[in-house]
Parts: C-alpha cells; sequence; structure tokens
C-alpha cells in the first residue's frame, strides 16, 4: 500500500478513526489497533514476507529479555544468536545473489571457469529498516542503555508501526518505546501539523519527484545518445528526484505518525542548502546517518584516536551505509565518494563547522555561503550519478559524457515546467529552512481564508502536476 | 478531537464539491468508448460483422470499406481480456454475428490493459460499458485516473471551446490524427516497448482467446484472427520467440477451431511508409487498403459459406 495511493487514503481515515473513536479507552487496545494495521499495511505488499516480519520482531523480543535476565556468559550468546539471525536474513535476501556473483567473477579471473549459484528471492520490502530498528533495540539493551520491553504487542508496534515499516525513519528504542507505552491524549496541533506534513510531503513527492523521474529515467536509460548539457539536466533532475521522493515519503511518515500522537525521528533537514558534505550528512537521511554514528562509528573509536583513525572509520561508515543500500558496486562507489569528498574537512578537523542552517534569520545567504552551497550541490550531484547508474559501466558512460564540448550547448531535453515547479519548490523551501518541514508555518499569523488558500493551492498542484507513477525509491532498500 | 473532524470536514467540501462537479462534467463529455458502448446496446442485433482488439483494428479497419453492417469496437490498448468481456456483454444482442474479426498482435497474448502504462483507460470500460471487472477505486472514476490538467484540458476544450472530443467515425474507426510520426524510429521503439520480459499472462490469454472462439461458434459465426501489416523496422526488430510463440498458438487455434482463420499481413510488401501512421499503426490511407483487403477476404469466405450452404 503505497503512501501516495487510494487505498491509503481509505486506510488511514479509517485507522484514525478507530484509534481515537473506538479504542481510545485503552492504551493497550490502540496499541493492538495499531500493530494490526501495520500487520494489514505490510500484508498489502505481500502477505508471505509478513511471517518474517514477526519472525523478525519475536527474535528481538526473545533475545532482548533472555540477554537482560542472563548471566554475563550467556547475555554474549544471545546478543551474537539476534545479531547473526538479523544479519543472516539481510545476507540471504539481500547480498547473497551480489557474493556469489561476485566469488564466481573473481574465481573467472585467476582461471577457474565457474557459474554463480543464485537465489531466486524477492526483496522483502522494508527488511534493511526494520532489521535495524530490531538491532538498535538489542545493541542498546547489551550496552546496558535501557531495559527490554516485555510486552509482545508494544514491542512489535515499535518495530511494525505502519508509518515508518518500509522506508524509515529508523528508529531508536529510547525515542519511540517511551511513547508507545504510554497514554496518548489527541493534540489538535499535533494532528493539524501532521496533515499539513502530509500535504507537503505527497507534493514533493507526486509534484517534484515523480516529474523530474520522468526526465531523469529518458535521460539515465538512454546516458550515451545525449549531449553533456543534457546529462547534467539528467543528474540534477534525479538529484531533485531521490530528495523529494525520500524526503516526501518521510514527511508523510512522520505526518502520519502525528496523527496518531507519536513523534517520528527527522530524517531530512533542507539537505541541499548544506555547505559542505559534512553538513550534507547531518541533514540527509539522519536517522541511518545516526544509526551508523551510534552503532559502527563511535564502537569503533569514533574521531577520539587521531586523524587517520577518524580517516578511516569515515571510509568504514561510508562505504557500509553504501554496501546498505544495496548489493551493487556502484552503491559501495557512492559511498567510497562520499567518504572521498568528506577528507578535506577530516584532515582540517572543519567538519563540525556547519552546525546551524545557512543563513539563520537572514533572507539571503553570503556569496561564499552560495558559492559553499553550489559547490556541495554539485559533488552531490556526482556521487547520485554513481548511485542511480545501473553498474559502473553505465555511471562511467554518464560522467565521460558530460565532459565533452556538448556540455556547452542548450540541453536537448528542456522540460521549462517542471524546471519552473522545481524552483518554486526550492524557493519555498529556502524560506521555510528554519522549519521541520518547509511549510509548517506558512501563514500561520495570517487570516484562516489565506492559510487554506495556500494550503488547496498545493492540494490542487498535487492533482494538477501529479506526474508519472513511481514507485518509492527506498522501498527497493 | 471532535473539533479537528469538523474543520477537516469543512476544508475538505469544497474540493468535493469540485471534484464531484468535475466528474459529472468529464462524463457528459462524448467519447469513442461511450458511443460504442451505446452504438452496441442499440444495433449489436444487426451487426454482422464486429472488429475487436487493440489499436492494430482501431486505427487499421475502417467499416465504411467494409460489406454489410459491421461495427469497429475497438479501442486503443484494448488487451484481448476486454475484447472477451465486451463480447460476454454482448453475447446475448448479438443475433446476427458472422464475422468476429480479432487481431493477434505481437503483444496480444502476452499484456493486459490493467498492467499496462496506459491502465488509466480501465476506467472507460468500467463507467461507460459498465464492465466491473476491477478492483480499484480508481477505475470508477474520471478524476482519479489522469491529473487534474489533462482533465482540466478537456474540461476547457469541451465546454469553453465547443471542440467534439469524440475521436471516432459513426462505425467505430479512429479518426485520423493529425501529427505525423517519425514511421522508421517509432517501429523500432514499438518493437522494444512490445517484447515483454515475463510471460505469466501466455496461457491465460490462450484461454480468452479460446473463450472467444467458443462465443463465436455459438453463434455460428467465423472468427478472423489477423496480425496487422507493420513497417519493415517494426517487425524486423521483433523478438523471435515471443513472434513464434504468438503465431504456433494461432495456428493450433486454426487447426483445433474449424470456425478460425489467420491471416498474417505483418510482412506484407503492399504496404509502404506512405499508409503507415507510425511504425505499426496505419494510417487513414493504409486503414483503407487494409480494410478493402480484408473485405475481400470476408467476401470470399461468403462466397465459400454459401457455396457450402448449397452444396456445390
Amino acid at each position: 500500500m503505497l503512501f501516495n495511493s487510494l487505498n491509503f487514503a481509505i486506510f488511514l481515515p479509517v485507522v484514525f478513526v478507530l484509534y481515537w473513536f473506538v479504542t481510545n479507552k485503552s492504551l493497550k487496545l490502540q496499541n493492538l489497533l495499531l500493530l494490526l494495521a501495520s500487520y494489514f499495511f505490510y500484508a498489502c505488499w505481500d502477505y508471505r514476507f509478513l511471517f518474517l516480519l514477526i519472525f523478525s520482531t519475536f527474535l528481538d523480543y526473545f533475545t532482548g529479555i533472555r540477554m537482560f535476565d542472563a548471566k554475563p556468559g550467556m547475555k554474549r550468546f544471545w546478543f551474537w544468536l539476534s545479531v547473526v539471525v538479523n544479519l543472516g536474513f539481510l545476507g540471504v535476501f539481500k547480498y547473497f545473489n551480489f557474493f556469489s556473483t561476485s566469488f564466481a567473477e573473481a574465481l573467472n579471473l585467476v582461471g577457474f571457469k565457474t557459474n554463480p549459484v543464485l537465489l531466486n528471492v524477492v526483496l522483502p520490502v522494508g527488511i534493511s529498516f526494520y532489521t535495524f530498528h530490531g538491532l538498535s533495540y538489542v545493541i542498546d539493551i547489551y550496552n546496558n542503555k535501557i531495559q527490554p520491553e516485555r510486552n509482545f504487542v508494544t514491542y512489535s508496534v515499535f518495530v511494525s508501526f505502519f508509518p515508518l515499516l518500509v522506508a524509515g525513519p529508523i528508529e531508536r528504542a529510547t525515542h519511540l518505546l517511551p511513547q508507545i507505552k504510554k497514554e496518548r491524549v489527541f493534540n489538535y496541533a499535533q494532528a493539524v501539523d501532521g496533515l499539513k506534513q502530509i500535504i507537503w510531503g505527497l507534493f514533493k513527492k507526486v509534484v517534484i519527484a515523480d516529474n523530474c523521474a520522468y526526465y531523469a529515467n529518458m535521460i539515465f536509460n538512454d546516458a550515451g545518445a545525449h549531449t553533456g548539457s543534457t546529462l547534467v539536466l539528467g543528474a540534477v533532475f534525479f538529484t531533485f528526484q531521490i530528495y523529494c521522493d525520500f524526503s516526501g515519503y518521510s514527511d508523510i511518515a512522520l505526518g502520519t505518525a502525528r496523527l496518531f500522537g507519536i513523534e517520528l525521528l527527522r530524517n531530512f533537514a533542507f539537505p541541499y542548502f548544506s555547505r559542505d558534505i559534512a553538513e550534507f550528512w547531518r541533514r540527509w537521511h539522519i536517522s541511518l546517518s545516526s544509526w551508523f554514528r551510534d552503532y559502527l562509528y563511535i564502537p569503533l573509536g569514533g574521531s577520539k584516536g587521531g586523524t587517520w583513525m577518524k580517516i578511516r572509520n569515515t571510509f568504514i561508515i561510508f562505504l557500509v551505509s553504501g554496501f546498505w543500500h544495496g548489493a551493487n558496486w556502484t552503491f559501495i562507489v557512492w559511498g567510497g565518494l562520499n567518504a572521498l569528498f568528506m577528507m578535506p574537512l577530516i584532515v582540517s578537523d572543519s567538519n563540525r563547522k556547519n552546525l546551524e542552517i545557512v543563513a539563520q534569520g537572514k533572507l539571503f545567504p553570503t556569496f561564499r555561503e552560495l558559492i559553499s552551497m553550489l559547490l556541495t550541490f554539485s559533488l552531490t550531484t556526482l556521487c547520485w550519478i554513481v548511485f542511480r547508474a545501473e553498474d559502473m559501466g553505465h555511471a562511467w558512460t554518464f560522467i565521460s559524457g558530460i565532459f565533452t564540448p556538448s556540455l556547452f550547448t542548450v540541453p536537448t531535453i528542456l522540460p521549462v515546467k517542471i524546471l519552473v515547479l522545481t524552483a518554486i519548490f526550492m524557493v519555498i523551501e529556502w524560506v521555510g529552512r528554519e522549519q521541520q518541514y518547509a511549510i509548517a508555518n506558512v501563514g500561520i499569523t495570517m487570516p484562516r481564508a489565506v492559510r487554506w488558500g495556500f494550503y488547496y493551492a498545493v492540494i490542487l498542484a498535487i492533482f494538477y502536476f501529479v506526474g508519472t507513477d513511481q514507485q518509492f525509491i527506498y522501498f527497493q532498500f | 478531537m471532535k473539533q479537528f473532524l469538523k474543520k477537516v470536514g469543512l476544508f475538505l467540501l469544497p474540493l468535493l464539491l469540485l471534484g464531484l462537479i468535475a466528474e459529472v462534467l468529464l462524463r457528459r463529455i462524448p467519447n469513442e468508448y461511450a458511443y460504442k458502448s451505446e452504438y452496441l446496446d442499440k444495433h449489436a442485433d444487426s451487426v454482422n460483422i464486429l472488429f475487436l482488439g487493440s489499436s492494430h483494428s482501431y486505427l487499421g479497419i475502417n467499416p465504411e470499406f467494409i460489406h454489410g453492417n459491421s461495427f469497429n469496437a475497438a479501442a486503443s490498448s484494448q488487451s484481448i481480456d476486454y475484447d472477451l468481456r465486451i463480447l460476454q456483454k454482448y453475447d446475448s444482442k448479438l443475433k446476427n454475428l458472422k464475422y468476429l474479426v480479432v487481431p493477434v498482435s505481437y503483444f496480444t497474448l502476452f499484456t493486459d490493459l490493467s498492467e499496462a502504462p496506459e491502465s488509466w483507460r480501465v476506467k472507460f470500460y468500467t463507467i461507460y460499458y459498465g464492465i466491473h471487472s476491477s478492483s480499484r477505486f480508481n477505475d470508477y472514476t474520471e478524476m482519479l485516473c489522469g491529473s487534474l490538467e489533462l482533465n482540466t484540458k478537456r474540461l476547457i476544450r469541451y465546454y469553453a471551446l465547443k471542440r467534439n472530443l469524440l475521436e471516432c467515425n459513426s462505425l467505430g474507426w479512429a479518426l485520423p490524427f493529425h501529427e505525423k510520426k517519425d514511421v522508421p524510429s517509432s517501429g523500432v521503439e514499438a518493437a522494444r516497448k512490445q517484447t515483454v520480459a515475463g510471460r505469466h499472462l501466455f496461457s491465460k490469454h490462450q484461454e480468452i482467446l479460446s473463450s472467444i472462439i467458443s462465443i463465436a461458434a455459438k453463434h455460428h459465426a467465423t472468427v478472423i484472427l489477423f496480425t496487422a501489416p507493420g513497417y519493415k523496422t517494426y517487425y524486423n526488430n521483433l523478438d523471435t520467440n515471443q513472434l513464434n510463440t504468438t503465431l504456433k498458438t494461432v495456428e493450433t487455434m486454426v487447426m483445433n477451431h474449424p470456425n478460425v482463420q489467420y491471416y498474417n499481413l505483418l510482412r506484407d510488401s503492399s504496404f509502404t511508409e506512405e499508409d503507415f501512421y507510425d511504425g505499426d499503426h496505419l494510417n487513414q490511407f493504409g486503414a483503407r487498403k487494409f480494410s478493402m483487403k480484408l473485405d475481400t477476404l470476408i467476401q470470399h469466405l461468403e462466397e465459400k459459406k454459401t457455396l457450402a450452404a448449397k452444396g456445390l
């Protein structure tokens, strides 16, 4: 069930009404309703994988309790059991074919002719997200940061809460579990805010991402046939597609959760206004970046061991992050490129220079800030080319095609309507960059007619400029 | 909570009203599906020759060049399952049906309208034909299929500019397109698009074809299966395996059913570039040529039937 589908438009109000009107007297019933709704939501994709989700949930629930109650020696056993089984599932469904093919290719290179053993399996939607959910819970118990949740329904809602189930944000037990355990009272302002964020998320997905996707696909699918300037435009279209697709999804997830009185972790904070790559990574897919920071970067020593350790650890987390996205060398190279672009900041110890949003309290950035933003945007766009490419050959064809004399010609594909829409979108994002999401405070002090007029305009734009129906990109991860 | 629901209701009310009015106005705009459904409702009992199928029939067969009462009930992207549904709907009314003409194109046995990029056309069958085969709510509304931009343009063109949006003639043939496509390159593109990776619909569509033949047999009608002419860049770029599977299936149908005839005009050299609208669709000149060929075939079959009836 997609967020931008009519099915979801029916599902959400039904669950909302049941939640606040039928089960509102009992927290247990509310949580049970959320769990059943979440399983229904997930089963709409493929009910068979629901059993995998339930098994994974039960595994972490069970090992969490056993780990907490066990003696030190057994604690380690239960911990590793959970980690190995969780990563084992991820490995089989997501990485088996990649490793098998790469191994066979390596053997072929040294003269042993062999065919890879391949599994004919579909990747269960959301597996990377709920696996990381569960892992964070188990690791936190192991590190004595939290106590295990003993109510299975409560824990299951933490893992399977439908707004975040298939594409995050990747929640933490310390943040979400207390909210699930606490009695929830309907909050008018929170619900209105949730609806506004849903509308904005839909605008980003349906109007910007899907329209950009059409042209990005057209240009990427035939990279060798386009001029350099057209390829640049294709890369820019993908840059906006992936941002609006994923952050649009996150906005809808956060807004939906607010309707149920639950606050999820913020996942995006206007990353394309970043002044350097380090700032970009503090603003892009925040829940994943912070996951890797807390569960990989810091355990590896973080930035405590001097410059070389920082360099090593930065490369490790970016390469693992790339690999998390998918079993393809393009993702690994994408991670490597991002790590590489971080190096000047790491070496000069200036990676935490830009912590606040750019030009805070001002209408325009300084010239220096503008140049920094454009440079960061260009580097990010270059990385997205590798990310989007089918394989490294495709990425090379695309990038080498850009640096030709045709770079200085007018692009052969120039969809003015989409460019104007994207420009308007970026202006709105810029104006609202100090808020949680761009339209959070639009017209808040203005009369209702003006405010509603703006929302009507956004909704009509969603229906008017609806792009070709595209799957959310991050569902494949 | 009540205040929230009240305000949300109040906010949504104008949008719902606007949507409802637009839905009513859109449904009142004449379109070829509504016309064909209405035509068959009124005249199905007098139709002798019925043409079904996708755009290969819709653009390629002009009943004006066919002797006898004929009607073209084909439509763009109309897949064989919808051919069957239309036939089932008018089964009891087709009392004088003698020939049922159905295209078996390169993609016919492998694609389905509901899974195709043009799946938004399913609404035409649910709304205007009353064929309620879809489980998606969108398919029962004009407003939720297609963008507001497209629907607004339709409303303006019909109500403000007073344009006629009916795209077929009185016998169901598609009115000629004004734009001209690059025939050679569109042939390559069409072949690429119509080559399928999965074959999960193949057996289902074989059964559908058999059902169509059975319905025709019940009416003592002859089924004429045909593959429409294509431009060389189209047929030269087709996947041999997919094409051969189609041709073998049709041959089996012809062998197993005495009321089935098949004509393969895919590589018919009498059709030149001037006869094509694009790589796999005929223009008005090609349609005239093709319709006359079909007419000759039908006349020939009719003569044979008459002679057989006389025992000669």
